[in-house]
């Protein structure tokens, strides 16, 4: 069948607890997607995963049909139970809430490399450091 | 209730720490829509990374939304000294019953002359003795109804399709143009796609429409069709210009039959020379083309 896409939306949300309250109603019933179509597939296809938070990048076509995949979990989500914390700084200029080793982000990297736009892994690590950097978490060797 | 949405225009390297950041204060989490898909432009595979992504959360509307955005306000602020951020935009926005309200997109659609696509849930309905009804529930796999490749493929189908005859759906998507062929008087429809997705909710479809007794709905290719003995008075092909040209290039006119038809959509008005030219390389004879806007459906034929 011919598929044009007409939107693509990544859903950050727990894994098999998908349900039409926001994000997830407003996010796709606005592109006329079968609401209770997506969270039964997304409760199936995650609940080996509970207490992930398991991305699903959803693509959707011209006429309301649509597709999605799981990818790995968020980078900051991987951050933080590595580092063992609940959340990121508010201020992450003078505020350091936890440290990775160099080591701890390279494993991140190589999770989600395959979803990332880095040509290579320590491009990949480049990336996690920032983020690490935006959440108030110190890098050290 | 009213719930307060919260949204930010971020770049990719921005998206993942304001995604964070959102996760913490938004109800059950984030969304993170691509910026600039511009309609009918790409198909699936094709689209270029994002330049801007759109963060999306959701708080609840009550007393305590006030000391959320200020949280929220003073973590941006941080961030921005170290990556420049924009502002948070703040919507208002009214509960509604989202379980339901995706509904909204579908109507019943008439087409040519006794075609009715009607959505699954719609009851009061106007069908008339003679409709060929087509009961559809959007979802995983793509023909709705909606999109004019599907239409001008039912329109040509009516037309077209004589009683007894055995027919193929390449690429059958939801099936419903197999369930058109099947209630328009076929004898036997094969269903192929290449999408185990696909295949199921043809299955299913096909049991809601009742012809489940007239459908073979199968994972399968044109290369296992070409490799097996089966041939067909009528094919529809409905995928994409790109993937019809390589198939004829494969020997697509040796499935059909000598005398038999074929329709193939999913062509752009500026595509359908180059398709016409492939099909008459594999044997078939182009003769009516079908428009709808920039598409173009064409119908061909196999000499005797």
């Amino acid at each position: 069948m011919a598929k044009k896409v007409k939107a693509i939306v990544t859903l950050q949300i727990a894994a098999g607890k998908a349900n039409p309250a926001p994000p997830i109603g407003p996010a796709l019933a606005q592109h006329g997607i079968n609401l209770m179509g997506f969270c039964k597939e997304y409760n199936a296809r995650t609940s080996n995963r509970m207490g992930e938070i398991v991305p699903a990048e959803i693509t959707i076509f011209q006429d309301g049909s649509f597709k999605f995949i799981l990818k790995s979990p968020p980078t900051a989500f991987l951050i933080k139970r590595a580092a063992g914390i609940e959340s990121g700084a508010s201020n992450p200029k003078t505020q350091t809430v936890g440290k990775l080793t160099r080591q701890q982000v390279r494993e991140i990297a190589e999770i989600k490399f395959n979803d990332m736009n880095a040509n290579d892994i320590e491009a990949a690590m480049r990336q996690i450091e920032g983020t690490c950097r935006q959440m108030g978490v110190e890098v050290v060797d | 209730m009213k719930w307060i949405e919260i949204k930010l225009s971020v770049d990719g390297e921005a998206a993942e720490a304001v995604s964070e950041l959102l996760q913490r204060y938004g109800h059950q989490g984030v969304s993170i829509e691509q910026e600039g898909i511009m309609p009918d432009s790409w198909d699936e595979g094709e689209v270029p990374p994002p330049e801007k992504l759109t963060v999306r959360a959701y708080i609840p509307a009550d007393d305590r939304a006030e000391a959320a955005k200020t949280k929220l306000e003073t973590a941006l602020h941080h961030m921005n000294m170290m990556y420049p951020m924009p502002q948070p935009q703040y919507t208002l926005v009214d509960e509604q019953d989202w379980a339901e309200a995706w509904k909204s997109h579908y109507h019943p659609v008439r087409l040519g002359k006794r075609i009715l696509i009607r959505p699954q849930w719609i009851e009061n309905i106007d069908i008339k003795p003679d409709d060929i009804v087509l009961s559809l529930d959007p979802g995983m796999a793509f023909g709705t109804g909606t999109h004019p490749t599907t239409q001008l493929c039912l329109i040509a189908l009516e037309e077209l399709v004589q009683p007894g005859i055995k027919a193929l759906d390449l690429g059958c998507g939801s099936g419903i143009l197999a369930f058109a062929i099947a209630k328009l008087g076929a004898s036997v429809v094969y269903a192929l796609d290449n999408d185990p997705v696909a295949v199921k909710v043809t299955l299913e479809n096909a049991k809601l429409n009742q012809v489940d007794d007239k459908i073979i709905a199968q994972e399968g290719s044109l290369e296992s069709l070409l490799n097996s003995a089966r041939r067909f008075d009528l094919i529809v092909v409905n995928i994409l210009a790109r993937i019809i040209i390589p198939m004829c290039e494969q020997g697509l006119g040796q499935i059909v039959r000598p005398g038999g038809i074929a329709i193939f959509s999913g062509i752009i008005q500026d595509q359908a020379d180059d398709v016409e030219a492939a099909l008459r390389k594999t044997g078939l004879e182009p003769f009516a083309r079908l428009t709808q806007g920039d598409w173009v459906a064409i119908q061909a034929k196999r000499p005797h």
